[in-house]
């Protein structure tokens, strides 16, 4: 047990320098706010991502599905005539814009259930019946009423696909108080079709099938016309959502690493609290305190510095994670799939894993010191070159433990074939182990710089000499502050590179990509399965302008193959746009040579990866005259998705899923054909239809950068956290070192040392030590940013990343080192030169 | 009479559907009490008194067939009403209802580009009662009338509901082929009828209250032939027996005060067929307005009214759900000086689907001997809480 004298004498001294509990707590919350609100973020990315996903299938366990365009509505009433027993409905759907949000309307048949989710059934209002009489009405969720302020009886103004129209608000759907169905308008089949064009057409038909019967599946199999398939929900459902589980992993990965960089930073300030006192508490073993009472001591401090500063850190993740939720959302939203849904979830395991974190990093980081502070003997605890010995002695068994890891890391690498997990590992490895490495090389620095001031040096440079050898003379100490900020900085410069290089190949990728001057496209998707066609006559009306060379059509599809249902540019392969897929693999005349011929098409990098597909392999389609095999003649880079894309001749197309029409139009003009007007010749057709958008190749390029910067804000976020992280970091290793030193600066004040000399001294010092950790920051800030780009890119998204490191990253990454340093020398160098050398030394 | 009432029913199950149509819409084995859903109070639910824009049942029509025997759609309700006794080889009885209810959610028809955009829904109840065994089956199918889901067609003269059938030969000459099937339930019969069409009320015009004021087309053949097979738990029976068939279509609905109806269908073993009902106020206590009729062996009628029947009920009984029916009942039929016992061929015959009523197959007894049964029938009992 420990006495209250005993505590009280301590806690006395935190009192006296708030200091120390200051940057302790601000250390523990920091690292505790960042994984807690990656979590949070993450949880409810997910969470809205799954009820998005189910909203789209319902309860059903299986459904039919047809081409891109859908499929004949009679197919539903030939298949519940033969068979009746099975629960079977029609879905016609699409995505609308409701005051700017996307919002899924959902046609349904009211007679077949097997489409609601279990939220949705037994709840509907007896108004429901109107659905199917009076057209244009629609059912609202309540939540989503309550929100945007729609009563019943309200016309609503949508926007499909550009145009807008008005629907009449008729009853509500869901119970009062379910929040999870939002973002969902609920229509009769006949209101849904007439209202998305989809006239004659069904998208699908959901089946539940209780047991997994074989018998019934087989036979539904056996009756389906060849152009349709049967998916299994479930299946479907599991690999949509798996297409997140890469993206998810890296953040909560990039989170960890956060934790890392706090784990230092919490191990630094709590070694530098416990040895601060070295005095204090040699002091009081003399005056006959246990070494248990000591070690529990200080244990106890840990504790209570970890509980208020995890407290303040999940409050601060909660609010950071309310942040970040949007930002992930717009992630999954532009990378994967359609939300409709926004939620905030809090799970009690995630406050839990954060104040786990939070609790165990602080006392594991405050063993070590605790352990070292009870350990010696009274009258020793206070020397501290005692200490220092036994950290040289240490220093090599430390670097060799680093370097060990170092290899192991590289091992991992190496050996782990395609494992995510595995990539992360070595990663954290490979920082560790430097870490390790970093004492030693900071103490050799040290030592060299110093003999070279000694070569040098003038007589008044001995002060200087002194501050920078005092680096490989306190190493136990200084060795723990460098290597924290290394960590702190490398992260900043690894995920910098990353992002850079990211931005760049992107950029480079679209300018190659957008060679036609001008775009029609259409604005805005109804369907999930295919982009909303532009008007047949006026893409007649603009491919005939003069001053235009060629015209590419292109269409994206979802088509069914037997790698699951794939994203599909149909292109009219014109020669101009050869050049725009940059092929990895595949000869560049000859593979398009035979995906302009309809023999072969090209398929995505990450496609390619994912199903360890090469050129000259196969993808069969389902098509409406049967199952089609076609070869890959190429594989092209594309940053556009990483559930992988295919390039498809628009004759292919056509032919077998008998759709003639285009989405967007990109027209490659003569030299001399002046593009503004063109621009207002097109203009002048596309007059006012509505939902058309007329675009330049800049503008386009641009946005394509725009929704990159979009997609990957959540990771410049973390990188700003990591800077926030380290730049704290640094100040508070640094300061508390520097705190730790003022009784022997009062040594050299009363030895006539001026203050300015003073300040001088521990800028340098500190500013030598923050050079120190940014420059060894910048290998493995670089070897960090391989190990990303080149294995954990490639193992979660297969996208290969030209590795640009630009300079203005590591300069930023040494600045924040640098500035943060001399910033924590100013605090102590300022309360050194008010102090009079009197009162310093009587401290001692 | 029924007529009313089941437009009454017709209006609140169309209600109820949308209430909560999806734990209904698999239908229920009623043998093993698998039912689930709230019930509804089928008078309460039904209030809507506004006719405007639909056809009324309002004065004497001249009947013509085929083309009376297919949907009247300005008319709010209708329905195709088959009930029967069935016999197989050894002798086994089995009790039938295969019903088609035609519902008009609204008297226009809106020009929609979309197929499945209608005014009309169709509904099916579908029962079984195995007598031997004392096991009572009953289903139901809604559909809308668009893409062939539910509806009618001229020729071939068929109504559907999903995969349940009525198909007559041509243009609607007998026999018609009535098929139903549901969870290893089903049913294939071939009626033709063994007596003419007979009309209800002022030839055809039946009258539902005191004062005349809503009325229904309404008419009926009360004897068919019938043919064909049923399945138990995919146990096939060839049957044969004989059907009855009510036809009956209107837009007025019953009055506020009323609040059930017993309803009697009896084919006697002397080829005479009697149809009588009673109205209950909310109360229970009857309602003074009867219609009714007796069929002759050659197809000629006796109207019956107010009073031409006394009705007293000999015995109840008290279902799993809650509901007391009284199940047996005493018929007076005052001008035939006969008096009759009318008796559930067992008791468990009540249909617990999206509206909950009564309807199963009974035995006919002179009251002077009672041992012989005279008869079978139906008994239709609604309004019982």
């Amino acid at each position: 047990m420990v006495s209250p004298i005993l505590s009280r004498s301590i806690w006395k001294y935190f009192f006296k320098h708030p200091w120390v509990i200051l940057l302790s707590i601000i250390g523990v919350s920091i690292g505790v706010a960042v994984v807690v609100a990656i979590d949070i973020a993450n949880t409810s990315a997910q969470k809205a991502f799954e009820i998005s996903v189910e909203n789209v299938t319902g309860t059903a366990t299986h459904q039919i599905t047809g081409g891109p365009l859908g499929m004949d509505e009679s197919i539903y009433t030939d298949f519940i005539m033969q068979f009746p027993e099975i629960e079977a409905s029609p879905v016609v759907e699409g995505y609308v814009k409701l005051e700017g949000e996307t919002i899924h309307l959902m046609g349904l048949d009211i007679f077949s259930s097997s489409y609601m989710t279990d939220e949705m059934s037994g709840t509907f209002d007896m108004s429901a019946l109107s659905l199917l009489v009076v057209p244009r009405t629609v059912l609202i969720p309540y939540v989503m009423a309550d929100r945007m302020d729609i009563a019943n009886g309200d016309m609503i103004t949508v926007s499909i696909a550009g145009s807008e129209t008005e629907v009449k608000v008729i009853g509500n759907v869901g119970d009062e108080d379910d929040s999870k169905i939002d973002g969902l308008l609920v229509a009769d089949i006949s209101t849904s079709q007439e209202l998305l064009g989809k006239t004659g057409v069904i998208d699908n038909i959901s089946l539940v099938i209780t047991e997994d019967d074989k018998d019934i599946l087989t036979a539904i199999e056996e009756w389906l016309p060849v152009e349709m398939s049967l998916i299994s929900t479930a299946a479907g459902n599991e690999s949509t959502l798996n297409m997140t589980s890469a993206f998810r992993t890296n953040l909560t990965a990039m989170s960890m690493l956060a934790l890392l960089v706090g784990m230092f930073l919490i191990y630094n300030t709590m070694t530098f609290s416990v040895l601060q006192r070295r005095g204090l508490l040699g002091s009081l073993r003399v005056l006959g305190a246990t070494r248990r009472e000591i070690f529990s001591e200080v244990l106890i401090e840990a504790f209570f510095i970890s509980i208020i500063g995890t407290g303040i850190g999940v409050i601060l993740g909660v609010v950071l994670g309310q942040g970040l939720v949007k930002l992930v959302a717009g992630t999954i939203d532009s990378l994967y799939f359609t939300l409709t849904v926004t939620t905030f979830e809090i799970s009690s395991g995630i406050f839990i894993k954060g104040i786990l974190l939070g609790v165990v990093t602080s006392l594991v980081a405050s063993f070590i010191p605790a352990f070292e502070a009870a350990a010696s003997r009274p009258q020793i605890v206070r020397f501290r070159s005692v200490i220092e010995s036994l950290a040289q002695k240490l220093l090599p068994k430390i670097t060799l433990a680093g370097l060990g890891m170092i290899g192991i890391s590289v091992v991992i690498l190496f050996l782990s074939e395609s494992s995510l997990i595995a990539g992360f590992a070595s990663l954290f490895l490979l920082v560790i182990g430097f870490a390790l490495c970093v004492p030693m090389i900071a103490e050799l620095i040290s030592k060299y710089l110093g003999i070279f001031m000694n070569k040098v040096g003038s007589k008044t440079s001995v002060l200087y000499k002194m501050a920078v050898t005092g680096i490989a003379g306190s190493i136990s100490r200084t060795g723990t502050a460098i290597a924290a900020m290394v960590v702190a900085i490398s992260v900043v410069i690894g995920m910098g590179i990353m992002i850079e290089s990211f931005r760049t190949t992107v950029q480079l990728w679209a300018q190659q990509m957008i060679q036609g001057d001008i775009y029609v496209n259409t604005m805005e998707n109804v369907s999930s399965t295919a982009e909303t066609p532009l008007p047949y006559e006026l893409v007649e009306q603009i491919v005939v302008l003069d001053g235009i060379e060629a015209t590419k059509g292109l269409k994206t599809v979802f088509l069914v193959t037997d790698y699951g249902t794939l994203e599909v540019d149909v292109i009219t392969p014109v020669e101009q746009c050869r050049t725009e897929y940059q092929l990895k693999t595949g000869n560049d005349i000859p593979a398009w040579e035979s995906l302009k011929n309809g023999e072969a098409v090209y398929i995505s990098e990450p496609l390619a990866y994912k199903h360890n597909l090469s050129v000259g392999d196969a993808i069969t389609f389902t098509t409406e005259q049967g199952k089609q095999e076609y070869g890959i003649s190429g594989i092209y880079y594309d940053y556009s998705s990483d559930a992988g894309k295919i390039i498809m001749a628009k004759n292919v197309y056509t032919k077998y899923w008998h759709d003639d029409t285009i989405a967007s139009l990109g027209l490659y003009l003569e030299d001399s054909a002046d593009k503004d007007s063109i621009i207002t010749a097109i203009k002048a057709i596309v007059a006012d239809a509505a939902g058309i958008t007329i675009t330049d190749s800049f503008t386009i390029r641009g946005n394509v950068l725009d929704l990159f910067d979009r997609t990957f804000l959540i990771t410049r976020v973390l990188e700003f956290l990591a800077i926030i992280v380290a730049f704290i970091g640094i100040l508070s290793a640094l300061m508390a070192y520097q705190l730790e030193k003022i009784k022997e600066l009062g040594i050299l004040r009363a030895a006539g040392v001026t203050p300015r000399q003073i300040w001088g001294m521990t800028g340098l010092q500190t500013g030598l030590m923050g050079a120190i950790s940014g420059i060894l920051a910048i290998p493995l800030g670089i070897f960090m940013s391989i190990i990303l780009i080149q294995t954990i890119n490639i193992r979660s998204f297969g996208w290969s990343i030209q590795m640009s490191i630009g300079a203005w990253t590591i300069i930023e990454a040494l600045a924040i080192a640098i500035v943060a340093s001399l910033l924590a020398s100013v605090y102590p160098s300022w309360k050194m030169s008010k102090t009079s050398p009197a009162e310093a030394l009587r401290e001692e | 009479m029924a007529i009313s009432m089941r437009v009454r029913l017709l209006y609140s199950l169309a209600v109820l559907i949308l209430i909560a149509f999806s734990s209904f819409l698999p239908g229920c084995n009623c043998e093993n009490g698998d039912t689930g859903g709230t019930k509804i109070n089928i008078i309460e639910a039904l209030s809507s008194s506004d006719t405007e824009g639909y056809s009324i049942a309002d004065k004497v029509i001249d009947f013509t067939f085929p083309k009376d025997h297919g949907p009247h759609e300005s008319f709010r309700n209708e329905w195709w009403y088959f009930t029967g006794n069935l016999y197989d080889s050894e002798g086994n009885r089995f009790g039938y209802q295969l019903t088609f209810f035609r519902i008009a959610l609204s008297p226009l028809t809106t020009d929609r580009t979309s197929a499945w955009g209608t005014n009309q829904i169709y509904m099916a109840h579908f029962t079984l009662s195995d007598i031997e065994n004392e096991k009572f089956y009953c289903f139901e199918k809604f559909n809308r009338d668009a893409l062939g889901l539910a509806g009618f067609s001229e020729n071939p003269f068929k109504m559907n509901v999903g995969d349940w059938y009525m198909l007559g030969t041509g243009d609607g000459d007998f026999p018609w082929q009535l098929y139903a099937s549901k969870n290893g339930v089903s049913l294939s019969l071939d009626v033709t009828p063994l007596k003419d069409i007979v009309f209800e009320g002022d030839d055809g015009l039946s009258y539902k209250s005191v004062d005349k004021s809503s009325a229904s087309y309404y008419y009926s053949i009360t004897k068919l032939a019938t043919n064909g097979y049923i399945e138990i738990d995919g146990v096939r029976h060839e049957v044969s027996g004989n059907s009855w068939l009510d036809r009956e279509w209107s837009t007025s609905t019953l009055n506020e005060e009323q609040g059930g109806w017993d309803w009697f269908s009896m084919q006697l073993n002397d080829n005479t067929e009697i149809v009588y009902f009673q109205l209950r106020y909310k109360d229970g206590s009857v309602y003074p307005y009867n219609e009714g009729l007796i069929v002759n062996d050659d197809s000629s009628t006796i109207k019956l009214g107010t009073g031409d029947i006394v009705l007293t009920v000999l015995d109840t009984w008290k279902s799993s759900t809650g509901v007391t029916y009284p199940v047996k009942w005493k018929a007076e039929v005052v001008s035939l000086a006969k008096t009759l016992i009318v008796e559930g061929a067992f008791n468990a015959q009540e249909l617990d689907l999206s509206t909950r009523y009564w309807e199963g197959a009974v035995n006919i007894y002179d009251a002077q001997d009672t041992d012989e049964i005279i008869g079978t029938g139906y008994l239709e009992m609604t309004g019982y809480e």
